[in-house]
């Protein structure tokens, strides 16, 4: 009688949730985050995917620039969010960070002197974690484990790969797995551990990292919603000419091209 | 993918592994991304000693966490450059090669790659006291080379003597060779005291024989010697130089052809274009890799002082699109700035 009342009760009204679900909710990110609106003008939702194209030379300023805003804080255009990176190409560069911080933070404030800006920055350095990433192994394993990551520190909103596809040829034996299908894969591992805590995520891919040769046209189109190996946002950037980059935006409902430039290893949108 | 047996902890006898090995969970992988209640019921353990064997996996294998603070302090101490001891080159690589990363030296054949590497390794040396590991793919290292660059700087011989001891050179023919060696290194069964700056001189030398291969297997021993590489960088926090060759060939110019379909209606004779294409070697997998890509291209030579034969060395920074370049002064007693 108990038992079937029960089983009736998980069958009408009741939920089971795991602890880890229990602690992510109760730890809720915000429902909307306004952030980088050049790229994303109507703000990134948690749990969202996106999937940022480039060329060799793209300027790893243009990384380096949506983490600094990031974790700037909201009173000087940033999101005030912790950032986690998977530094798995291992050529982005920290130094440029801190220089772009600094910068970032000069043109905001002209009151701050060189020691309070070096507080500022290690204050909101306090929100940066990475993880150096040297093998196929160790990034998996560096995967499952971001959930007790997520769970011990809560304030992180993105987690950032740099770049994806950095382990897919050792992966390789004599059967290969088509580009896409892995990359599928390690985005729905991925998804599977961070989706519980709502983290943006953000990865770079090659331009030639694809399985068909038709590039953006033949890609899968944007999900309106996060979903599980979907992507939300595409952003392919390429040379565009006389020192000026293109940024082709898109999303489930838009698409639009953006351009900047670099001045003295920052990012200005025109 | 490393297997579960080398996980090495004690429940995870002979007797588990081959229960997993038979539900298809062989490596690592496999495990984490299996449900924790179908690994109990696998292996006949707890609950609590599955959760214990992830822990221990996240132990052993995943990267560790470094905070913003510690990565603060990382920036401020750690070492960034390696001067070349060449002014012009070190503006262009904005102080030096850097440390961490790897950076590539491309160039048709007989551009100065290899005499440019030798100078460098020199120089380091003098700078820096530090040892040089360099490995000869191609199995014409000459330590006569070194020897003339050393004796037009006028060193005695146990100055010479010196700088030649702290270059180390390692003949590696295949792949398999070069991974095995960054692994020694890695591990720290093979040490050398120091060292600052590995070079291979070259990598396409190791790769070639791969070439048209449809099962990629020269890719995947591509991405792992990158991974050591990476991780020797970081890791010891030196520079890595890595000699790539630039191949050329002469094309039709595609848009000239489109162009003459046309001039054919109106009967317009138009000659054909070629155009010189260059290509730098190792497939797109290898573009995306060096942090810093310097682009070799050698003038005609020319007698310079009246007993040497010189040529300059445009390098080119290829990573941005600043476009910074420099000229330098190669001959066969070393590389020099050039003054202009």
């Amino acid at each position: 009688m108990r038992i079937n009342l029960v089983n009736r009760m998980a069958a009408s009204s009741f939920k089971v949730e795991s602890g880890i679900q229990l602690i992510a909710r109760l730890t809720k990110k915000l429902t909307n985050i306004k952030f980088y609106p050049h790229l994303f003008p109507s703000g990134l939702k948690p749990g969202e995917v996106i999937e940022l194209i480039h060329n060799e030379d793209m300027p790893i300023c243009l990384i380096t620039d949506i983490i600094c805003t990031a974790l700037l804080p909201t009173n000087l255009g940033g999101a005030e969010s912790g950032v986690l990176i998977f530094n798995c190409s291992g050529n982005f560069n920290f130094s440029k960070l801190v220089t772009s911080m600094r910068q970032k933070i000069k043109s905001y404030t002209k009151t701050l002197d060189e020691m309070e800006v070096d507080d500022l920055i290690a204050k909101q350095f306090n929100n940066l974690f990475v993880v150096d990433i040297h093998d196929a192994t160790q990034f998996y394993t560096t995967i499952y484990n971001l959930e007790n990551v997520l769970l011990e520190h809560t304030n992180i909103t993105m987690v950032m790969f740099d770049n994806i596809a950095a382990f897919y040829w050792s992966e390789q034996g004599f059967k290969i797995m088509k580009i896409d299908t892995y990359l599928k894969k390690v985005l729905s591992k991925i998804q599977n551990v961070t989706k519980e805590h709502k983290v943006i995520v953000l990865y770079s891919k090659p331009h030639y990292f694809n399985s068909s040769k038709d590039a953006m046209e033949s890609l899968e189109a944007c999900y309106e919603l996060p979903s599980l190996d979907g992507v939300n946002y595409r952003i392919s950037v390429s040379y565009d000419r006389d020192s000026i980059y293109l940024a082709n935006v898109k999303s489930y409902n838009m698409q639009q091209e953006k351009r900047f430039c670099i001045n003295e290893e920052q990012v200005t949108w025109i | 993918m490393q297997k579960l047996k080398q996980v090495n902890h004690a429940a995870l006898t002979d007797d588990i592994l081959k229960k997993l090995s038979q539900s298809r969970i062989a490596t690592i992988l496999e495990f984490l991304q299996e449900d924790t209640e179908k690994l109990s019921i696998i292996t006949k353990l707890s609950l609590s000693d599955i959760l214990t064997i992830r822990s221990h996996i996240f132990d052993k294998y995943s990267a560790p966490l470094i905070n913003g603070a510690t990565l603060l302090k990382r920036i401020k101490t750690k070492k960034k450059f390696l001067q070349t001891g060449i002014e012009s080159l070190d503006l262009v690589l904005n102080g030096g090669i850097p440390v961490g990363h790897i950076t590539e030296f491309c160039g048709l054949a007989e551009s100065g790659k290899t005499q440019l590497s030798f100078q460098i390794a020199i120089n380091c040396v003098k700078e820096t006291g530090g040892t040089i590991l360099f490995i000869d793919t191609k199995g014409d290292f000459s330590a006569i080379r070194i020897q003339k660059v050393l004796e037009a700087e006028q060193l005695s011989h146990k100055e010479m003597a010196i700088i030649m001891h702290k270059i180390k050179v390692v003949h590696i023919w295949t792949m398999d060779e070069i991974i095995e060696l960054l692994q020694k290194i890695k591990n720290k069964t093979l040490a050398f005291d120091n060292l600052c700056l590995l070079i291979v001189d070259s990598l396409p030398c190791l790769m070639l024989q791969y070439l048209g291969d449809d099962n990629k297997i020269g890719l995947a021993l591509l991405n792992t010697f990158v991974n050591y590489c990476r991780f020797i960088a970081n890791d010891m926090e030196i520079g890595i130089i890595c000699i790539n060759l630039q191949t050329r060939w002469v094309d039709q110019d595609i848009s000239d052809l489109e162009e003459d379909e046309k001039d054919r209606s109106t009967s317009v004779i138009k000659e054909i274009a070629y155009v010189e294409k260059r290509n730098r070697c190792l497939g797109n997998y290898w573009r995306y890799v060096p942090a810093v890509v310097l682009l070799l291209e050698k003038s005609q030579p020319f007698e310079s002082d009246g007993k040497h034969i010189c040529s300059h060395i445009t390098v080119k920074l290829n990573s941005e699109r600043e476009n910074k370049s420099c000229n330098l002064l190669l001959n066969a007693i070393g590389v020099t700035s050039c003054i202009e």
